[in-house]
């Protein structure tokens, strides 16, 4: 008997799941911009104490207000203009950059951890304290995020810190529910219950058979999450509730610009359009990503 | 003695109603009466909803019985140390070979977890067991450092016919294990299991919609209707001259066997919902030869010629 029958062919493309993600995921024009966008960000917020052509502290009491290069009145040797101190306002930007994004990126992570530990609890739990699990988080989750910042940072105090964990804290319910109804619908599926009759215990079903199959989802929401605790560190920053002055913190910048807006506006303006930009990208990578694992998007 | 004995076996589900979410139990099966010899074939026929997935379920021990008793060589599976040692003598082949591999875990791995979990194997002999039993399904041992997804439905499934035989194992449980199969390669896939039954000495369970495949490949068939046992014996006796009702109007709904059939075999309406089965005997509201005593009484199953068979008439028509 021949073994391997002709439709044996050996020759199948193969590609491991993360080439293919970026095979779908390069088809998406907008996702591809966002990354790159975002690649520029994260480069400058790395490599910002090298890349910064001034101390973003430091106060130049003869270039107060300086307007951008491309405007009247504009030098070349502060690109985007000086604030109301004669501080660079591209240094300060730049490193920004790394409070923001470096900032929002733990933040998501520690949410990301506590929310699938504790939404894997949720979808292992049955009876009352499931039912009490999951109306915990309904309420939980309708509050908007920034109100539940503020209600943390006014039990903890002002700061940066309190601000980070406040956010945290209020990220940890979406990830806990994306989680848990993840879980609840892989668990459904034949390839689990082999696993079972594999022998395999909760603990190895879980970590082994069901939490891989649901990264595309955790991946999803953690984007999500990111461009939130972003723009809610900001929002916390620029309410005078998180990074206080002179921390070159994005909203604080902002904040702190406000009095000028008439006569300056790009002290308000810049700051902005970096939330804007640093938002943006991550919201186009959400988005491509989302494309690119959701079967339904695919050709 | 037998491989598999099961007695008046029996399994419920519970569902939730309404407003008030009020439980409501269902029978899924009620007594199963069964024997199958090592190296032989059960088929289990019926409709969807008669139950057949369900007894899957407790044969595995993914669910444990309600009713009746189970025995596995002659071990009462009512232990619970045989329990645990069940899934390492009987295994499952899924319906969907699309649904029943993990698309995060290469082959090889997929192969070697039984292993892993239940052997004292180490790295070399589990990949030695992993590369042979790839072999005997006619897949290319070069190829399992694939994700499933590389793979087509036949290819698919055949690595599922290996995970379930590198525990090599007496008993598999193969729940439609074709019928989600391209046309093409079903009989593929069919003969690959016959090969291997003659091989390993196995024995299968085979849960199937299809007579002509039953007809081909069992020894015995069970035919269950709405959880029940309608006719059980000899896969050739049953299909030569069926006793029960039922058995006599799956056979003549299916073009294979129409011919042998005669008389009125029209089945009428709908299978009843499992939530109202009606009393009496379950099928008499479709049987063509329903009298008024099969609506009032149960009909036992009780032996006839070799069989089991839950008819009031069965005696008559078996002539």
């Amino acid at each position: 008997m021949n073994r391997f029958p002709a439709w044996h062919d050996w020759h199948i493309p193969f590609l491991g799941p993360v080439r293919v993600l970026w095979r779908d995921y390069r088809r998406d024009g907008f996702g591809v911009a966002g990354l790159c966008l975002f690649l520029v960000l994260a480069t400058v917020a790395l490599f910002a104490p090298w890349l910064v052509p001034y101390d973003p502290m430091a106060q130049m009491p003869h270039t107060l207000l300086l307007p951008p290069y491309w405007m009247d009145g504009g030098v070349a040797t502060h690109v985007l203009g000086t604030d109301d101190l004669g501080r660079d306002l591209l240094s300060r930007l730049m490193t920004g950059a790394r409070l923001s994004l470096g900032l929002g990126l733990v933040i998501v992570l520690a949410a990301l951890v506590l929310g699938v530990l504790l939404g894997a609890l949720a979808a292992l739990a049955k009876g009352t304290l499931e039912a009490l699990a999951v109306r915990l988080m309904d309420v939980l989750l309708a509050v908007p995020s920034l109100l539940l910042a503020v209600i943390v940072v006014a039990v903890l105090g002002p700061g940066l810190g309190n601000a980070a964990v406040a956010i945290a804290a209020v990220l940890v319910p979406a990830f806990m529910r994306v989680t848990r109804a993840a879980i609840h619908e892989e668990m459904a599926k034949d390839y689990v219950t082999a696993a079972h009759l594999d022998g395999a215990n909760k603990l190895r079903l879980l970590t082994r058979s069901v939490l891989p199959n649901i990264v595309p989802s955790l991946v999803v929401q953690t984007t999500h999450a990111l461009s939130t605790a972003i723009l809610d560190v900001a929002a916390l920053g620029f309410l005078g509730l998180g990074a206080q002055s002179p921390t070159p913190e994005w909203g604080t910048i902002l904040s702190e610009s406000r009095a000028y807006i008439q006569q300056a506006p790009w002290t308000v303006t810049l700051p902005g359009l970096a939330i804007l930009a640093a938002v943006l990208s991550i919201n186009l990578i959400g988005n491509g990503l989302r494309n690119a694992l959701d079967p339904r998007w695919k050709r | 003695m037998s491989l598999l004995r099961a007695e008046n076996l029996g399994k419920d589900f519970t569902v939730r109603k309404g407003l008030l979410r009020r439980e409501k139990r269902v029978i899924a099966f009620d007594g199963l009466n069964f024997s199958l010899e090592a190296g032989q074939t059960l088929a289990v026929v019926g409709e969807s909803g008669s139950g057949k997935s369900s007894l899957a379920k407790v044969l595995t021990g993914i669910d444990t019985p309600d009713r009746g008793r189970l025995w596995l060589d002659g071990e009462d599976l009512a232990s619970p140390a045989v329990r645990k040692t069940l899934h390492r003598h009987v295994r499952m082949i899924f319906q969907d070979p699309y649904g029943s591999l993990n698309p995060r875990v290469r082959v090889n791995r997929l192969l070697e977890e039984p292993l892993r979990i239940n052997t004292d194997l180490n790295a070399q002999e589990r990949r030695q067991r992993v590369n042979e039993t790839l072999l005997k399904v006619g897949l290319r041992p070069e190829l399992a450092d694939r994700f499933p997804h590389a793979f087509s439905g036949g290819q698919r499934q055949r690595i599922a016919i290996a995970r379930a035989l590198v525990l090599e194992p007496k008993l598999i449980v193969a729940d439609e294990p074709i019928s989600a199969l391209d046309v093409s390669v079903q009989a593929q896939v069919l003969n690959l299991l016959i090969d291997l039954q003659k091989q390993l000495d196995l024995a299968y369970v085979f849960i199937s919609h299809d007579l002509g495949i039953v007809k081909h490949l069992s020894n015995q068939v069970l035919v269950l209707y709405l959880g029940r046992l309608m006719e059980y014996g000899d896969t050739d006796a049953v299909f030569a001259k069926p006793f029960h009702p039922y058995t006599e109007a799956l056979l003549a709904a299916t073009p294979q066997f129409r011919h042998q059939i005669q008389g009125q075999h029209v089945v009428k309406g709908e299978l009843p919902s499992l939530l109202k089965v009606p009393p009496g005997c379950p099928f008499h509201k479709r049987c063509p030869y329903a009298t008024a005593r099969c609506a009032e009484e149960q009909p036992a199953s009780r032996p006839l010629k070799g069989r089991l068979v839950a008819c009031h008439y069965a005696e008559e028509r078996a002539g």
